[in-house]
C-alpha cells in the first residue's frame, strides 16, 4: 500500500455526515421516516443508483466518462422483458444481455483509448445508436412483461429466503463486495488506478492501458446491464426510456460520493454512499411536499455546492 | 493566426463533407433548390446552429470545458422571451435584454468553473439541472403565441430570411473578438493554461468570459428557437445540449480545447442538420435517424483522430 497524507477532503467524513444529518432532519421533520419500512425502500432505490453508477466510477477512475449506461440499462430492461415473455429460460436471457453489454462497453473503451478520443463523445455516439436500435426494435412502445420473481426480488416489501429484507438488497451487498475486492484487491484494480492517474507512466510501467480501457468500459457496460435488468422487476414492462434519468444522475452520485471525474481519486465505496444521500434527499425533498421541477433545480444546486465543499480542482498557479 | 498543414487539410475535409451532404441532399430532393424554401430551411437549423456557436467557446477554454447548460439556457431565454421580456419591451430591447441576460448566466458558468473551480462538467451540469427545474416551475405547460416582431423575424427582414439576421449577431461579434486579442488568449489558455498563465495571461478572466459569451449566444439561439415555434415550451431546450455537443465534435472541434473556432461548430451543426433532412426525406423513422446519426458521428470521430491521421501521413511517406 502506498501510504499517503489524509486530508478530510480524502476521507469519507463529509459524506458520512451529510447522510446522518440528513437522516436526523428526515426523522424530526417527516412522519413515518423513521422506520424500517421507509429505509428500506431508500436503500433499494439507493441500490438501482448504485449499481447503474458502479461502472460510471471505475471509468471515472481512469478520467473517463460514460453516456451510453442509460442506452445500455434500456436495452437490458426491454431485453428482459421481452425475451422473457417469449419463454426464454432466464439464464439464456442472461447471456445474451451480457453479451451484448460486453461488446458494447469494449468498443467504447477501444474507441476511447486506441484513438484518443474522448469518452463524452464516443459513449454519446454508442448510446444513440444503442438506443435508437432498441427503439426501432420495439416501435417505442413498452413490451413484454418481466417475470414475477424478478418483480417480488426487487420490491420493498419483499422477503428473501426468510428474511425481512428485499432480495435486491441482499444482491447489492454482494455486488458491491465483488466490485469493491475487483478495485482494490486485484492487479486489475490497481491497474485501473494507475492508468487514471498518468496513462503515460502506466504505460511506461508496462500496464497495458488499451486492455485496462476496454475492460474497464466492459465492466461499465456491465454494471449498467445490471441495473437495467432490476429495473424490469421494478417496472415490469420493458422501456429503454425509463432508464434516461440515469444519464445524469450516475454521474451525480459519482460526484456527491466524492470520486473525481479526473481519474484516480476516489473508489465505489464512495459511490454507495453518494447514491443514499442522492436517494435521501430526493425522498426528502418529496416528502416535504416540494414542486417535481424545483427539486431538480434544488438537486442541481446541491451537486455545486456539495463538489465544491470537497472536489474543487487546484489552481493554475499550484500546477506549474 | 498561423494554420498548422493539418488543420488546413483537416478543415478542407469538413466543408467537403458538408458539400457533399448537401449535394446528395440535392439530389435527393429537388425540390430544396429554391430559394424560398432554403430559407425555411435556414430558419429550422438555426436554433442548432446558433447553440453549436454558444458551446464552442466553453469547450475552446480547455481544462474539460464544456457548458452543457446551452440547452436548458435556450429554453429559459424563449420562456423569458414569449411570458415577459417580449411582452414588456420592444423588440430590439428584449433581444438586448435576453441576451444580457444569457451572457450573465454563462459569466455564472464561468465563475463556477475558473473561481469556484468545480470540474466544468459537474458544474454546468448543476446549471442544466436548475435551469430545467426553473423552467419547467416556471411554465408547467406550453403557452403562445410569441410577440409579433418574433413573427416578421420568422419571415425575412428587408429581404434577408430573419433566421440569418439572428445569425450574424454572434458571427459579428466573434469578428470583432478575432482582431482582439480575446481569441488567441483564449486559444493559449485552451491549448496549455499553465503556459498561458506562465506568459502573464488571466487565465481566471479569460475563462470567465468564454462561458459568458456562450451564454450570450445561447441567448441569440433562444431568441431563433422562439421564432421558430412561436410558443414557449419548457420541454424543446433541454434536448439541445446532447445535440449542440455532437454538433462541435462533428464540426472536428477538439474537445480538449484551443483547437478550432467558430466555424467548427457552424460546420458540424449545418452537416448534422443536412444528415436529418435526408434521413427524414428517405423515410427514415427516428428510431433509425438516431442510430445512423451516432454512426455517423463515430465515423467522424474515427476519421478525424490523430491515428488514422498517422497512418493516412504513413501511407503518404511510403
Amino acid at each position: 500500500m502506498i501510504r499517503r497524507n489524509i486530508s478530510l477532503t480524502e476521507t469519507a467524513l463529509p459524506q458520512v455526515v451529510a447522510i446522518i444529518l440528513m437522516f436526523i432532519a428526515g426523522s424530526v421533520l417527516i412522519d413515518g421516516y423513521f422506520s424500517s419500512r421507509s429505509m428500506i425502500s431508500i436503500l433499494v432505490f439507493a441500490s438501482f443508483v448504485a449499481i447503474a453508477a458502479s461502472g460510471q466510477t471505475t471509468v471515472a477512475l481512469l478520467g473517463g466518462i460514460d453516456l451510453s449506461i442509460p442506452a445500455v440499462m434500456g436495452l437490458a430492461n426491454v431485453m428482459t422483458a421481452a425475451l422473457s415473455s417469449q419463454g426464454w429460460p432466464f439464464w439464456t436471457v442472461l447471456l445474451v444481455i451480457f453479451g451484448f453489454a460486453v461488446v458494447i462497453g469494449a468498443m467504447n473503451g477501444l474507441l476511447s483509448m486506441a484513438l484518443n478520443i474522448n469518452s463524452l463523445i464516443v459513449t454519446l455516439a454508442t448510446g444513440a445508436i444503442v438506443g435508437g436500435a432498441v427503439l426501432a426494435w420495439t416501435g417505442g412502445t413498452p413490451t413484454g412483461s418481466a417475470p414475477k420473481w424478478l418483480s417480488s426480488f426487487v420490491a420493498p416489501s419483499g422477503q428473501f429466503v426468510g428474511l425481512p429484507l428485499p432480495g435486491v438488497l441482499l444482491f447489492w451487498v454482494l455486488f458491491s463486495a465483488v466490485w469493491l475486492f475487483v478495485l482494490h484487491k486485484t492487479i486489475f484494480g490497481r491497474w485501473i488506478y494507475a492508468t487514471g492517474s498518468s496513462p503515460v507512466a502506466a504505460s511506461i510501467a508496462g500496464v497495458p492501458t488499451i486492455r485496462v480501457w476496454i475492460l474497464t468500459f466492459a465492466f461499465s457496460a456491465c454494471g449498467a446491464a445490471t441495473a437495467g435488468v432490476l429495473l424490469a422487476g421494478f417496472t415490469s414492462q420493458g422501456d429503454v426510456r425509463v432508464a434516461a434519468p440515469y444519464l445524469f444522475s450516475t454521474v451525480a452520485c459519482v460526484v456527491i460520493g466524492g470520486t473525481s471525474l479526473v481519474g484516480a481519486r476516489g473508489g465505489y465505496g464512495r459511490t454507495i454512499l453518494g447514491a443514499i444521500i442522492l436517494t435521501q434527499m430526493t425522498s426528502l425533498l418529496i416528502a416535504l411536499g416540494l414542486n417535481t421541477f424545483l427539486q431538480q433545480a434544488i438537486l442541481g444546486a446541491l451537486i455545486i455546492v456539495v463538489v465544491a465543499s470537497y472536489g474543487r480542482e487546484a489552481a493554475v498557479a499550484d500546477r506549474l | 493566426m498561423p494554420v498548422s498543414l493539418k488543420t488546413a487539410s483537416a478543415g478542407l475535409t469538413s466543408w467537403a463533407f458538408l458539400l457533399a451532404l448537401l449535394i446528395v441532399n440535392l439530389i435527393n430532393s429537388p425540390y430544396m433548390l429554391n430559394a424560398q424554401v432554403m430559407f425555411g430551411m435556414l430558419a429550422v437549423a438555426m436554433p442548432l446552429v446558433l447553440g453549436a456557436m454558444a458551446v464552442t467557446p466553453s469547450i475552446l477554454s480547455g481544462g474539460g470545458g464544456l457548458d452543457l447548460s446551452i440547452g436548458p439556457l435556450m429554453g429559459f431565454i424563449n420562456i423569458l422571451l414569449v411570458t415577459s421580456v417580449g411582452a414588456a419591451l420592444p423588440g430590439f430591447a428584449a433581444v438586448v435584454v435576453l441576451m444580457l441576460i444569457g451572457a450573465v448566466i454563462g459569466g455564472l458558468n464561468g465563475v463556477l468553473v475558473a473561481i469556484v473551480r468545480v470540474q466544468p462538467i459537474v458544474a454546468t451540469l448543476g446549471t442544466y439541472l436548475i435551469l430545467s427545474g426553473i423552467n419547467l416551475w416556471l411554465l408547467p405547460i406550453p403557452i403562445g403565441p410569441a410577440p409579433d416582431w418574433l413573427l416578421a423575424l420568422s419571415r425575412s427582414v428587408a429581404g434577408i430570411p430573419g433566421s440569418v439576421v439572428l445569425l450574424l449577431i454572434p458571427a459579428i461579434i466573434w469578428l470583432i473578438l478575432l482582431y482582439t486579442p480575446f481569441v488567441r488568449t483564449l486559444l493559449a489558455v485552451g491549448g496549455d493554461d499553465r503556459v498561458a498563465f506562465s506568459v502573464g495571461i488571466n487565465v481566471t478572466a479569460v475563462r470567465i468570459l468564454a462561458y459568458a459569451l456562450g451564454g450570450l449566444i445561447a441567448a441569440v439561439a433562444g431568441i431563433a428557437l422562439t421564432a421558430l415555434i412561436q410558443s414557449a415550451d419548457a420541454s424543446v431546450g433541454p434536448p439541445f445540449t446532447l445535440q449542440v455537443v455532437t454538433a462541435a465534435a462533428l464540426g472536428g472541434i477538439s474537445l480538449a480545447g484551443g483547437r478550432g473556432g467558430m466555424r467548427n461548430g457552424i460546420k458540424g451543426a449545418l452537416s448534422l442538420f443536412l444528415i436529418q433532412t435526408l434521413l427524414t426525406d428517405l423515410g427514415v423513422s427516428t428510431y433509425w435517424q438516431q442510430v445512423c446519426f451516432g454512426g455517423t458521428l463515430l465515423l467522424a470521430l474515427v476519421l478525424n483522430s490523430n491515428l488514422t491521421a498517422q497512418v493516412l501521413s504513413g501511407w503518404r511517406r511510403r
